[in-house]
């Protein structure tokens, strides 16, 4: 069903749902800038804004510096256990490039051997389409197929108008809005840039790109912004504080770029060199039969040397077009 | 059963057969399982977690061995441990030693280098449980004549039947060796009646890996029969932290037991002459 509907009453309906819910939505910064926060009084929310949120959702459900597991051997008891806690109930209203990470990170988590943690986290949250209105400076989510404006896979989808806002509703199992009235709704045609998949299909071999990895790795100050504010990257790391006694294990987050990454006992390193990193990256982001990227250009927007996905797609694209 | 919870071992015994290695014997305090091949992962607090091999079976109390090369920060503290001490393991991860494809196939030839026989001991073990069971070769090398490990488990099993046994020694620097002096490499020379359905286990050092590989291609083998044990900086075990990626694949869960079809099959590099070292920044 699609309903008509303005900001005001998205305001107090958002306020509504944040007694029962913790509601994470986009805010607006002192600064101007949007990311992605729990949301404490429904005026902070922020709608209105092209692109995606500097913040990515993992910040919420695959949360950095997570405690594991505490360990406390003093005397003969022995204990290793991780913190239980009671996961709460949240509504996320988010991007849609951002809930295809969403789900690519149910994927990932949920194979092989399921995270259980994870799971748990994910059963209590409910993902709200924000609808994009108009297209950012970054973006090229079309590229993956992502539809800015979601068709057919939502429960709950706000899309901002000249009028107002148009609520979409399948069987979200929430309340809606209360001043709601039922129109007709067609989304406009909303596409970002489409860059040509094609050309990077041999990306991850360095030997045959040498002209392009030679570019990538001279520019690339390991800053790691570009890993860290990747909605789909994954890869962490797990460090213990503490002593013998006791202490904590914690997850934190990891980039393959990072020279520690595969190193082994007695610094042998299968992956010796920079180019092999970047490699890894490239396959996992653009190639591999899972590939991750989603196309919200945060990489882009983040990398202080202009090397992110899109403009490493531009790279190759332009390449071949030589 | 909750494969991803830390269960405390208390550490048993500590044997030191070895300069860099000793054998310890762990006693979870809860039950767990691993089959031969599989890894554990064990945590030393508070230096972190490693992977390690058991290299002998679960015995009647619960208890079990591993063996540790001193190579790193968390082997040192591990060495540094006394009996009494507790560890935290948790597991078993990853693909074993397959059993059932061994015991069907023609002729067992198990090929170990250094400390690469930790594992395959435990598989040894366990081969030999069966009465029915092909012959089995085993070849075991080191550099050195007193780096070997097990050596009296060796002289039991000299005194089973359809076992032979190759101990190469490349540095002879005890009075007592008793085995030959040379390479793996030599001793695969000296394999008699091996046809296609042979199973091969390898484990060892990687740049021993396509030395043998090379030798084996010399008998009418099946590359879908010959397995490595290949390794991997490990940090999770269960496929999530990326740490352990070879191509397209998670060597934990995928791995760490691969056939050689298998790892031409995703592109591996893993037969390498020399075992690169870091040199990973800003190259």
């Amino acid at each position: 069903m699609n309903y008509q509907t303005d900001f005001d009453s998205i305001l107090r309906w958002i306020g509504s749902l944040c007694r029962s819910y913790e509601v994470i939505a986009p805010k607006k910064e002192t600064n101007g800038d949007i990311f992605y926060s729990v949301i404490e009084s429904s005026d902070e929310v922020c709608l209105d804004f092209s692109g995606t949120p500097i913040n990515t959702p993992k910040d919420f459900i695959y949360e950095n510096y997570k405690t594991l597991l505490r360990w406390d051997l003093a005397g003969d008891k022995a204990v290793i256990e991780a913190p239980e806690e009671e996961p709460k109930k949240r509504i996320i209203f988010l991007r849609n490039c951002d809930i295809k990470a969403i789900r690519l990170l149910d994927g990932w988590f949920e194979k092989d051997i399921a995270d259980e943690d994870y799971k748990k986290l994910r059963e209590n949250l409910i993902l709200v389409t924000i609808g994009c209105h108009t297209i950012g400076p970054f973006c090229f989510c079309s590229t993956f197929g992502v539809d800015p404006i979601e068709k057919e896979n939502y429960t709950l989808q706000l899309i901002k108008t000249e009028t107002g806002y148009i609520l979409q509703a399948k069987d979200p199992g929430l309340t809606l809005p209360q001043r709601l009235e039922a129109v007709s709704y067609r989304p406009k045609e909303l596409k970002t840039e489409i860059l040509d998949l094609g050309c990077s299909n041999n990306i991850a071999d360095f030997e045959q790109n040498a002209q392009i990895y030679d570019e990538i790795t001279k520019r690339c100050q390991l800053c790691d912004g570009c890993t860290f504010l990747c909605p789909t990257c994954t890869c962490y790391d797990i460090a213990d504080h503490g002593d013998e006694t006791k202490g904590e294990r914690v997850r934190l987050w990891d980039s393959c770029l990072f020279s520690s990454f595969t190193k082994m006992a007695k610094g042998y390193d299968p992956e010796p060199t920079f180019a092999h990193a970047w490699s890894r990256r490239l396959s996992c982001k653009l190639v591999m039969s899972d590939r991750s990227c989603i196309g919200c250009g945060r990489c882009d927007m983040t990398c202080p040397a202009g090397i992110g996905m899109k403009s490493i797609l531009m790279l190759t694209q332009h390449k071949e077009r030589k | 059963m909750n494969r991803q919870k830390i269960i405390p071992a208390v550490i048993k015994q500590i044997e030191h057969p070895g300069t860099y290695v000793k054998i310890f014997t762990l006693l979870p305090k809860e039950p767990v399982f691993f089959v031969p091949g599989q890894f554990l992962m064990v945590s030393v607090f508070p230096e972190g977690e490693a992977a390690f091999t058991p290299c002998s079976c679960i015995k009647e109390d619960g208890s079990f061995e591993i063996a540790v090369n001193l190579v790193g920060r968390l082997t040192s503290t591990l060495h540094r441990m006394k009996t009494g001490d507790t560890v935290g393991i948790r597991g078993g991860y990853g693909n074993g030693f397959s059993i059932k494809k061994a015991i069907n196939s023609s002729g067992i030839v198990i090929i170990a280098g250094g400390i690469g026989m930790a594992p395959l001991r435990f598989f040894i073990q366990e081969l030999l449980q069966y009465d029915k069971r092909p012959p089995l070769t085993i070849i075991y090398s080191a550099n050195k004549a007193s780096k070997f490990l097990f050596l009296q488990d060796f002289e039991r099993w000299q005194q089973q039947e359809n076992l032979d046994i190759f101990l190469a020694a490349l540095e002879v620097d005890t009075q007592e060796w008793k085995g030959h002096i040379g390479r793996s490499t030599d001793m695969i020379e000296k394999l008699k009646k091996i046809d296609e359905n042979a199973s091969f286990f390898v484990c060892g050092p990687p740049p021993m890996f396509p030395h043998v590989l090379e030798k084996l291609k010399q008998f009418p083998v099946n590359e879908k029969n010959i397995f490595f044990t290949l390794e991997r900086n490990m940090r999770c075990g269960i496929g999530k932290c990326g740490h352990c990626y070879m191509g397209d694949i998670r060597l934990c869960v995928d791995g760490p037991v691969l056939s050689v079809s298998d790892i031409k099959k995703y592109h591996l590099a893993v037969f390498r002459e020399t075992e690169p070292f870091m040199s990973r920044y800003r190259k």
